[in-house]
């Protein structure tokens, strides 16, 4: 089967503001998207509407040559989104809560251990608290914690390095260009450069500041 | 489909019992309302039976209605909500999942509570039996009906009231065939009729508002 991500002529708007027109965008596996810009450029929008959350205003968007708008669900299996809000649970331990997205995220790839994850994310120590405890940035890393719990082919991440410090910065780093190179797909959203090594995988899209607000 | 309907439900129910403030602010809500009929109308035995199913209904109603208050509360707090919109299984089985847990941790304590009400208002035993059937098979449309209310204030700052003015109309119905089951227990008439029905409708309750609330919470992403 072609994994590919395609939209064709992709537009949203709201509140009588178009935030992105006509978009065209095939993405590969092996290949990475930075959507960059200012704050309120609409980066967000852009991942969420690519991620199935909202709906577009028009334009279609296809994954594996299917309409997102027909098979939903088997766009969800492939797909991890992370939001600029970890999305953690502070009533859950940390172990609890790795447990948790994993069965939500039925993934059909073998899943990886949980310690593993932890561990690599120096948070192995912190298992079996509860997750209120941590940091935000401890958190964040949590969070990302559960792109290696369930192996997914498309990663979808907004502002993934708020809240890091510079050693887990490039730890992710690392991790996204070896997905990539597992011929993984991978579309991130930064107002930031970040400490790729291979610049050639990625294609930058540069989202330019909204206009103003015309009734 | 099934494992992800059953991790959900344990998760929920291991939140709810982190986070106790679900189901004990609506016990003690429950508790406090109920006492309060018998010392504002009159301690007299026959009037506090003749009037306990109503007393212990429309305190039922109330309190599922302050529970209510935390319905994708905390989801919707630390966008955990994200992750449930795109999780690999259905969004209504989700939901009916999360309803589920919601019934156990908010609406099960009451029903389990009723008796010490049912002692207070002079009730005989057959008939604590009656009003705890007619709750166990009522509430879980109160909490569906509620739910669905609920989901589509979700994105508003301060639906207290207008969650009530929602809320209450909608379960009416409920309510009259609720309190009028033990009040036929009462004058010794058969109450298997009303329990089915009550039962009828929360399973239609259960399966097809999880759809509504679903369809709710994908527009409400929108806003």
């Amino acid at each position: 089967m072609n994994i590919e991500l395609k939209t064709s002529q992709l537009s949203y708007s709201r509140h009588n503001q178009v935030i992105f027109q006509d978009l065209e965008l095939v993405l590969t596996p092996g290949q990475g998207l930075w959507v960059s810009g200012p704050n309120g450029s609409g980066k967000t929008s852009l991942l969420r509407v690519l991620a199935g959350l909202l709906s577009a205003t028009t334009g279609k968007l296809w994954w594996k040559g299917q309409a997102l708008s027909e098979n939903r669900l088997a766009y969800h299996q492939d797909l991890h989104f992370l939001g600029h809000l970890p999305g953690i649970k502070n009533k859950l331990s940390l172990a609890e809560n790795l447990k948790f997205s994993q069965d939500l995220a039925g993934s059909t790839a073998p899943p990886e251990p949980i310690e593993t994850a932890l561990d690599q994310l120096s948070l192995l120590k912190y298992k079996d608290k509860l997750a209120e405890q941590l940091s935000a940035g401890q958190k964040r890393r949590l969070a990302l914690a559960r792109l290696w719990v369930s192996p997914k082919p498309l990663w979808i991440l907004d502002e993934p390095f708020t809240n890091l410090d510079t050693e887990a910065q490039q730890w992710i780093c690392q991790s996204i260009e070896q997905h990539l190179q597992n011929q993984g797909l991978v579309i991130l959203a930064s107002h930031q450069n970040f400490p790729i090594q291979d610049q050639t995988r990625f294609r930058c899209l540069a989202l330019p500041l909204q206009e103003e607000i015309h009734d | 489909m099934t494992k992800v309907f059953l991790s959900l439900l344990y998760f929920e129910l291991l939140l709810f019992y982190r986070d106790k403030r679900t189901f004990l602010h609506a016990l003690a809500f429950f508790l406090i309302v109920a006492l309060l009929f018998p010392i504002a109308l009159s301690p007299f035995p026959e009037l506090l039976r003749k009037f306990a199913p109503g007393i212990v209904w429309v305190a039922a109603l109330l309190s599922t209605l302050l529970a209510l208050e935390n319905w994708l509360r905390s989801d919707l707090e630390d966008q955990a909500l994200e992750q449930l919109l795109l999780s690999t299984c259905p969004l209504s089985t989700v939901v009916a999942a999360k309803i589920l847990a919601f019934w156990l941790a908010s609406a099960l304590p009451l029903i389990v509570a009723t008796p010490l009400l049912g002692l207070l208002l002079h009730l005989s035993g057959k008939e604590i039996l009656i009003l705890m059937a007619s709750l166990l098979s009522g509430t879980p449309a109160l909490i569906a009906i509620g739910a669905t209310c609920k989901t589509l204030t979700l994105q508003l700052q301060q639906s207290g009231a207008l969650l009530g003015l929602l809320v209450l109309p909608l379960c009416l119905p409920i309510l009259l065939m609720g309190i009028n089951t033990l009040m036929q227990a009462q004058l010794s008439l058969p109450v298997l009729g009303n329990l089915a029905f009550l039962s009828g409708l929360s399973l239609i309750g259960f399966a097809l508002l999880p759809i509504a609330i679903a369809c709710a919470l994908r527009w409400g992403m929108e806003i």
